[in-house]
């Protein structure tokens, strides 16, 4: 492990506060529990785990490698060893699913509480390794770690109401937000709201960029490229995608089917259903495929490209140096070698140089026959496919044409999860790829 | 208050112009009645606007009603114009008017109340040729019409300024290398090497190497032919590799990993007439065009 001596020495200090903050939380936690809910047994334990904070917080104060709160080095490695872009996307794909099929167990309050616990006290202990916390505590991630614990939260907040919604549905009951449906004014109820916030936005902001200042990188320069050189946070995981697909599609087809499959969700909704309330259970397909594209191909890859991504594009490890020599062979191949060199043992049809165009462009098409084959079942024989077997009845209630635009906006979506998977398992650079137009898919 | 028995008397020998009347209330009131009371006269005067329209005014009766005998600039004014009686409109003779007598909101009254007649808008005299043609009308018979005129004139100097701004595309002084540079002899490229030296000036790495079978001296772009950005050489790997999104390139620019679709480019290179190897960045060679097989995208060793 690459490990400095003076490292522990000036994280101790963050990390006895940050432990220590964990106790005030739980302790206050605690208290209210007592006073507010009467539960003396949940009052206790936590008041115990908040004890335990403090004393990793005072252990954490000893800057002595023997002390520091850290997880094991053989654990380190394990995960190290274990991480790789095919475990995270399963592991991400499994733990949606997870999270979605036990949805009532962890909405639970107790539940959401010891996992947030639980997962803070993690980042802390894998903070005292210097190679994570390198990568999390550059100031420039920082914020990206505030927005991962507040998106759990807000997906826990819209799931428990979803889930105590859905349990009134079924018995016969209105949903909560009809029930406190009062309204207020915008003035002054909402903009004094607003305005109140925006100060102390505005005035932590403030406190936080005096307290963490940006880095300044090198100056920009036309031949050298930093390395890893990587997009702002929010784009990351258009980066991800840029490592599967070819620009004009990772960069420009794909963001635009986002935006336009965002703006065509109302007109090809056909569920009038969940109409100013949180539900699940009365819209599953819409809940889904949303949360899956968002959650799964969005916001796990912006994890994925802030946290795991080093230089040169390699993946690495929570726990790995990120060295610039790190080998990894990624030999990828298109299809068209695939198919005709691989499988049957052929050169690629290539045109005499000097042919006419259309002889040219015929070779062209030859060559990527199997390709184009595959895109015309997967865009054009699939749908129609799909609308008589697992999507009969929504075929049936929305019709031909918005059938149709709501199949392709979600094969194109799941075009990116199937071309990952292929380049991991088949090192597939490009299913079409015309290099002579720089047209590649 | 002292002005309430002068204003009859001077109203006495006929009807008083308002500048009298404004002059008198002034000398009246400044001098004799506490600052208070000035200020309390002069409030009205700040909005002539509302005191203007109505004749007998509510508002003056009641400020009258409230200081005694009270005379406000704007009640003085309103009488003068109405033709009433000049003067204060006072507690005693409010019951004579019959607007004062009975207090309506303001809204009513303003519909009932005589609007003054307009003064006519003075035509604005259309100059045209037959009256007279003097100076002003010189540039409109000489070109037609004034709208010609800004036309025109918009237009010239519409095209004046992207003439201009073309210029800026063609500066006198070019700060960049020149397309064509020189690396020096083929001797200082030895077998299987990839010169980096040169990255940074021309953003060129000049190689040695088997291309094919056969050994090849070429000038490869630093560009990544999937978006651009500059790839590092890793001599320990033998392989060009991209920074930006992984893609990585053999020692001879054909893509193997990553992302990007074709080789990269290569520029044109000669031997030149001294007997230096001369790159040409003005030319690029690209692999799926089959322009590799360009004798001027390579030297051959």
């Amino acid at each position: 492990m690459h490990s400095d001596p003076f490292f522990l020495r000036d994280t101790s200090g963050f990390l006895g506060g940050y432990y220590t903050l964990i106790a005030l939380v739980n302790g206050v936690f605690a208290f209210l529990l007592w006073r507010r809910q009467g539960s003396v047994g949940w009052a206790v334990f936590w008041t115990v785990f908040a004890g335990a904070m403090m004393v990793l917080a005072s252990l954490a104060m000893s800057a002595s490698p023997a002390w520091v709160p850290a997880l094991p080095d053989s654990v380190r490695s394990l995960v190290n060893a274990l991480s790789g872009p095919v475990v995270y996307s399963l592991g991400t794909v499994a733990l949606f699913t997870v999270l979605f099929v036990f949805r009532r167990f962890f909405v639970r309050p107790m539940v959401a509480w010891s996992i947030l616990n639980g997962a803070l006290v993690l980042l802390g202990l894998a903070m005292a390794d210097q190679n994570f916390a390198l990568i999390v505590m550059k100031p420039d991630n920082v914020p990206i770690v505030g927005l991962v614990f507040l998106l759990a939260f807000f997906t826990w907040v819209a799931t428990k109401q979803a889930v105590v919604n859905d349990d009134r549905i079924a018995r016969g009951e209105p949903p909560m937000e009809k029930l406190a449906d009062e309204k207020v004014l915008v003035w002054p109820d909402l903009v004094y709201t607003e305005l109140i916030c925006m100060v102390a936005v505005s005035a932590f902001l403030l406190v936080w960029a005096i307290c963490l200042p940006a880095p300044l990188e090198e100056p920009a320069s036309s031949v050298k490229t930093p390395n890893p050189s990587k997009a702002p946070w929010y784009f990351l995981g258009l980066q991800e995608m840029l490592v599967y697909f070819d620009p004009w599609y990772a960069g420009v087809v794909l963001p635009s089917l986002v935006v336009f499959g965002l703006m065509a969700m109302p007109y090809l909704d056909y569920n009038k259903a969940g109409n100013g309330y949180y539900s699940i259970a009365e819209r599953k397909f819409a809940y889904l495929t949303y949360q899956f594209g968002f959650l799964v191909l969005w916001i796990t890859l912006i994890i994925l490209g802030t946290f795991l991504r080093g230089p040169n594009w390699n993946f690495y490890g929570p726990f790995e140096y990120w060295t610039p020599y790190k080998v990894e062979v990624l030999n990828n191949v298109d299809l068209n070698q695939m198919f005709w060199v691989n499988w049957l043992d052929q050169p690629l049809p290539r045109a005499v140089s000097g042919a006419p165009w259309y002889s040219q462009l015929g070779t062209i098409f030859l060559r990527e026959a199997p390709g184009l084959v595959a895109l015309g079942l997967y865009l054009v024989v699939l749908p129609p496919l799909l609308a008589v077997t697992v999507f009969r009845g929504m075929f049936a209630k929305m019709g031909f044409i918005r059938y149709m635009i709501m199949a392709n906006l979600m094969l194109l979506m799941l075009s990116l999860p199937l071309k990952m998977a292929l380049r991991w398992t088949m090192n597939l650079r490009y299913i079409v790829s015309i290099p002579e137009i720089s047209l590649n898919f | 208050m002292p002005a309430a028995s002068k204003a009859p008397a001077t109203a006495a020998g006929g009807r008083p112009s308002v500048a009298d009347i404004l002059a008198m209330a002034r000398a009246k009131n400044e001098p004799s009645s506490p600052p208070k009371a000035v200020a309390e006269a002069e409030k009205p005067t700040a909005k002539p606007a509302a005191a203007k329209p109505s004749a007998p005014k509510p508002p003056a009766a009641t400020a009258a009603g409230r200081a005694g005998v009270q005379r406000d600039t704007a009640s003085i004014l309103a009488a003068a114009r109405a033709a009433a009686k000049p003067g204060p409109v006072s507690k005693a003779e409010a019951p004579v008017r019959p607007a004062a007598a009975k207090p309506k909101p303001p809204a009513e009254k303003t519909v009932a109340r005589a609007v003054p007649p307009k003064p006519t808008r003075p035509v604005t005299k259309v100059s045209s040729k037959a009256e007279g043609e003097d100076r002003r009308s010189f540039l409109e018979i000489a070109t037609g019409s004034f709208m010609a005129i800004g036309f025109t004139a918009l237009s010239v100097t519409g095209g004046l300024f992207s003439l201009g701004l073309a210029r800026f595309f063609f500066p006198n002084v070019l700060a960049e290398p020149p397309s064509k540079f020189k690396v020096g002899a083929k001797d200082g490229f030895p077998s299987g090497k990839v010169e980096t030296k040169f990255v940074a000036q021309y953003g060129v790495w000049v190689v040695n190497g088997d291309v094919q079978g056969l050994q090849q001296i070429y000038a490869l772009k630093t560009v990544c032919t999937h978006l651009g950005c500059t790839p590092s050489w890793l001599e320990a790997e033998q392989k060009f590799k991209c920074p930006c999104h992984g893609s990585g390139f053999y020692k001879d620019g054909v893509n193997f990993e990553g992302p990007a679709p074709r080789p990269l480019e290569r520029y044109a290179i000669r031997i030149a007439d001294d007997g230096q190897l001369e790159v040409d960045k003005s030319r690029t060679f690209h692999e799926e065009l089959g322009q590799w097989a360009d004798p001027d995208s390579f030297v051959t060793v």
